[in-house]
């Protein structure tokens, strides 16, 4: 196993958030987050990212307890692409990296991931110059440059267009076989089905089941959409 | 319920709901009810000191034209804003409000009416506590209690029909913007005429031509019916409440027809005020819209946290043309040899006031740029690589501060060549960019005390001014006790320094010590 979590409880105020969550996500696999509004995914995912301070628990990474400098193990790609706004495309790759002390060799890297997602004519535009969609591609391009072992995916497929969605699963399926450990949460049953193999699901800050689909199917009736619908009702 | 009561109700119930969330957390309450105090004790102070006439030791400055230069700022912000109209003439608060606004069936007279009102009432807010400040440091401290009172209300009531003039001229039919722009560069005269009379007045004892320039300048300018006292002052402020009015009622009466111009105005404010808070620094921040050329970046790109500087340099000059610097550049060395001459021919409370001024200017845009702050940590990239928040938070201070820190080393050059002494242009070069780091700091540990919006908009002002003034005391005594003792100025110099920069360190320990600790939302 590579990322462990065990017993993470995070609170705000009187209101619990998570509550004592345990999981674990394999080198080289792809887990799809799922739960209702408000059940405490994008918590989860802050808490993992060290963006949210746990109340309770533990996050280790290959048993080494994650610290304050988990920036070069966990990386979160967030709903909403913030990009620096005056920086071009080629230029959050620089950012990213210079900051993470890549190897020499990630420029091709960097060029590919830009001819990837079709962007290599927008890569001398500027953040504010781009569309939704670009940003968001501008924001995975430089993630994925980065190489953190983890990495975190929110609504990944949002704003993207159907070229970039099968990009995006091809990539991530790369990734899965380089041996990231992925997280994806999402609202889409089907891309999550499609993309993971294991779904944990959350409701109200508890873990409410966790496996693959075929183990999902054995125990419950019906499709995916289904099976969450029948588990997330209270 | 009507529109109008639907608004009011959204109005009340988020301020009740903004009171409880800072009731839930024990630490915000205390800090809110200090920031109460504050201001209580400030009109308290004030009046004691009215009513008492005690001597405050500021009456160089109001002697010097201070009331004039208010004035005259006054002036010129209504003649921009007559002239040009104005980039933040909104009013929507928000697209929802808006669709809210113009889908539903009320009187658009109304509804758009009480939008403008709640606008400049939220907007003079803090303005207003800014305008207390003002008055308890420049106005005359003889000045009876009730006249403060006047005078502030009548300060007040200029800027709401200052802030009320650029929508209305946003909305004027295009037969009638040449009267107002006419009119707008007549105030825009007034203003610099105000200025130059100030100026000339104040150096008239020591150089001849000034003094001459100021018996030929007219005494009389339309800031006068601000600065004219108790007889005129009621006249004017209703004057300028119905002048106010007028312009609401205007904007109202076209809003049923306005409503695609006034949503896309609000849109563009909104865009705007969200690029200023984003900007990393600088006045010019319109990002290009068009690709930008590689040739057009930055030189090569340092490792580690060092790129935050990087980037920043490289926004710079995405945004700043060679022209824009060179002239800034020679603006600054200009200013220092400039006051290096001055000084030799003028009073030294001239330049204390001078130099006060620009190290309060100074102190409070390095302070404010702790404001972008948020939208830094929102940003993912942000927490990539291993580097301790420390590390990250003292590159994007460097990356926040190298142009205000560069303005006022090409300020200490200039007055080396305008041959001012050696103290004064270490004090320059060194102690104040060592201050401007412990400013910027400052700015960053009152956030991470503060980080909601709602106390940056009451308390968080207070925090910054008291940890400002507070932090401000031990560089100053510890740099007077050694150059003391050891009899050299520079040795005090450059202890004041050591010690605002320690100080500077420890507050973003502090900050980013707490900030590991918060939720960081990145929506």
């Amino acid at each position: 196993m590579s990322l462990s979590v065990s017993g993470l409880t995070k609170r705000f105020g009187g209101k619990t958030a998570i509550d004592d969550l345990s999981f674990a996500v394999a080198r080289g696999e792809i887990v799809g987050l799922l739960g209702p509004n408000g059940a405490g995914k994008s918590t989860t995912f802050a808490c993992l990212a060290g963006l949210a301070r746990p109340d309770a628990g533990t996050i280790r990474f290959d048993g080494r307890l994650l610290e304050s400098d988990r920036g070069r193990t966990v990386a979160v790609i967030p709903e909403t692409p913030d990009v620096y706004p005056l920086l071009t495309v080629w230029e959050h790759l620089v950012f990213v990296a210079r900051l993470c002390r890549l190897d020499a060799g990630w420029e091709a890297r960097g060029e590919a991931l830009l001819a990837r997602f079709a962007m290599l004519g927008e890569r001398d535009t500027v953040g504010n110059a781009l569309s939704k969609g670009m940003r968001q591609k501008t924001l995975i391009a430089a993630t994925v440059l980065a190489g953190t072992p983890v990495l975190l995916l929110d609504e990944p497929m949002i704003g993207l267009d159907p070229r970039g969605q099968r990009e995006l699963r091809e990539m991530l399926a790369e990734l899965r076989a380089a041996g990231t450990a992925l997280m994806i949460s999402t609202h889409q049953l089907e891309s999550a089905e499609a993309l993971s193999d294991r779904i944990i699901v959350l409701n109200h800050g508890k873990l409410v089941v966790s496996g693959t689909i075929e183990e999902l199917r054995a125990d419950h009736a019906g499709s995916l959409e289904d099976i969450f619908l029948d588990l997330t009702r209270t | 319920m009507t529109t109008l009561g639907a608004l009011f109700y959204a109005d009340v119930r988020s301020l009740v709901n903004q009171l409880r969330e800072i009731r839930r957390a024990p630490g915000r309450s205390v800090v809110w009810v200090l920031f109460v105090l504050f201001v209580a004790g400030l009109i308290g102070f004030r009046i004691y000191n009215a009513s008492h006439r005690a001597h405050f030791g500021r009456h160089i400055v109001a002697g010097a034209g201070m009331l004039d230069l208010m004035a005259c700022f006054a002036i010129a912000l209504l003649g921009a804003a007559l002239a040009f109209g104005g980039r933040y003439a909104g009013l929507f608060a928000h697209p929802a409000e808006a669709r809210f606004i113009i889908d539903s069936p009320a009187q658009p007279f109304v509804a758009t009416l009480y939008v403008q009102v709640r606008q400049i009432v939220r907007g003079s807010a803090r303005q207003a506590l800014g305008l207390l400040y003002m008055a308890v440091i420049y106005l005359p401290q003889t000045l009876p209690a009730a006249s403060l009172v006047r005078d502030l209300v009548l300060i007040g009531v200029a800027f709401a029909f200052i802030a009320a003039v650029p929508l209305a001229r946003q909305l004027l039919s295009p037969r009638l913007a040449p009267f107002a722009f006419a009119a707008g560069a007549a105030c825009l005269a007034a203003a610099v005429a105000v200025a130059l009379r100030a100026g000339a007045s104040a150096l008239s004892t020591t150089v001849p031509a000034a003094g001459a320039l100021a018996r030929h300048l007219p005494a009389w300018h339309p800031g006068a019916i601000f600065t004219a006292g108790a007889p005129g002052g009621d006249a004017t402020i209703a004057a300028m409440l119905v002048c106010t009015g007028a312009l609401f009622a205007y904007v109202a009466q076209r809003a049923r027809d306005a409503y695609p111009e006034l949503y896309e105005l609000s849109m563009k404010r909104l865009a705007r005020v969200e690029r200023l808070r984003a900007r990393s620094f600088g006045l010019a921040a319109r990002a290009p819209q068009t690709p930008v050329h590689r040739t057009a970046a930055a030189g090569p790109a340092p490792a580690g946290v060092a790129i935050f500087i990087w980037r920043a340099w490289t926004e710079y000059r995405r945004t700043n043309s060679v022209r824009a610097t060179s002239i800034e550049t020679a603006t600054c060395l200009i200013a220092g040899y400039a006051v290096a001459r001055i000084a030799q021919v003028t009073r030294p409370e001239m330049l204390v006031t001078f130099a006060s001024s620009v190290l309060n200017i100074a102190f409070i845009i390095a302070v404010m740029r702790s404001a972008t702050l948020a939208t830094e940590l929102r940003r993912p990239l942000f927490w990539l690589s291993g580097a301790t928040l420390f590390e990250r938070l003292c590159a994007l201070g460097l990356a926040q501060s190298w142009r205000l820190i560069g303005w006022l080393v090409l300020g200490g050059i200039g007055l080396a060549a305008g041959g001012a002494s050696a103290p004064v242009v270490v004090a320059a070069l060194i102690v104040a960019p060592c201050g401007a780091a412990l400013a910027l700091a400052i700015g960053y540990a009152s956030y991470a005390l503060l980080p909601y919006e709602a106390d940056q908009r009451g308390p968080l002002l207070f925090v910054r001014l008291l940890l400002g003034y507070v932090l401000i005391v031990p560089p100053i005594v510890a740099g007077i006790a050694i150059a003391a003792l050891e009899r050299i100025t520079l040795t005090g110099l450059i202890a004041a320094s050591v010690i605002a920069l320690l100080e500077a360190g420890v507050l973003l320990g502090f900050a980013s010590w707490r900030l590991d600790r918060m939720s960081i939302s990145l929506r």
